[in-house]
């Protein structure tokens, strides 16, 4: 008996305490409307044109940042006539002077499912974006003459 | 004699099923052009007009066999599929042989990619 005694207490402080609370912040909101519109809508823009900001940022790579995440792709690539075995057998493809781009559209399409090499979509399934257009970067600029990775 | 007769017999016919499975670049040149590759992928198939776009020229015979095929299958096969609104579309008209001469042509043409590290 006394314990449901104080479980009714309880429950009615508790709902005492809620109902007390909503009045004041609905109280609060309703002072504060006119006041907070203009501010929100600077910090809604500035957000907004940030996430652009960022989005054009992340896009862009940097083929040095690459030289430490070319660890994946050199055991097959870096091989001249490395053959890949599954389903077909054939040989790699040379991706040292392809267009930065497309080996970042082909790293995502491994990412997503879209391209079906089963090594290809492990290894894109652990990059970034960014370390995608990195990647690309970093092969498309090599040529016959351009220096040697100083970590591999 | 029967053993230089025997010799000749089999080396001829070696010979002749290498020239038949043999891709033949000549019609792969004429395939290429007739399919306007260069429209997207670029003068000499190694200057593509979008940077999405490969290049192409240059690059190993089997892989680029591989990847038209890959693309005539299209996405929904489950072990080499791939899928593209625009290269779907342009091989469904090639035959195996048409893909192995298309692919010699290609890689047949000067190119700039490099294996390194």
């Amino acid at each position: 008996m006394a314990q449901i005694s104080q479980i009714m207490l309880l429950d009615a402080s508790v709902r005492y305490n809620v109902s007390t609370r909503f009045k004041s912040n609905s109280l609060k909101l309703i002072s504060m409307k006119k006041r907070t519109i203009l501010p929100r809508l600077l910090i809604a823009i500035g957000l907004a044109l940030t996430g652009f900001a960022a989005q054009a940022d992340e896009v862009k790579g940097n083929a040095t940042a690459a030289n430490a995440k070319v660890w994946l792709c050199v055991g097959c690539h870096s091989i001249p006539e490395y053959r890949a075995d599954y389903p077909f057998v054939y040989k790699v493809p040379m991706i040292g002077g392809q267009n930065a781009a497309y080996i970042a559209s082909s790293l995502a399409a491994y990412k997503k499912g879209e391209r079906k090499h089963p090594t290809m979509r492990a290894i894109a399934g652990s990059l970034s974006d960014q370390d995608m257009a990195d990647l690309g970067e970093y092969y498309a600029a090599q040529t016959a003459s351009s220096p040697k990775n100083p970590l591999k | 004699m029967k053993f230089a007769l025997i010799t000749a017999v089999l080396f001829s016919s070696i010979g002749l099923v290498n020239v038949a499975n043999a891709a033949s670049a000549d019609k792969g040149q004429a395939l290429v052009e007739k399919g306007n590759c260069a429209s997207c992928h670029g003068a000499g198939l190694n200057a593509p007009i979008l940077p999405i776009y490969p290049k192409l020229a240059g690059q190993y015979p089997d892989y680029l066999y591989y990847a038209l095929k890959a693309y005539k299958v299209g996405g929904g096969n489950p072990q080499y599929g791939r899928n593209n609104a625009i290269m779907g579309g342009l091989v469904q008209g090639y035959s195996d042989g048409d893909m192995q001469d298309i692919a010699a042509y290609i890689a047949s043409l000067p190119g700039n990619f490099v294996v390194k590290k």
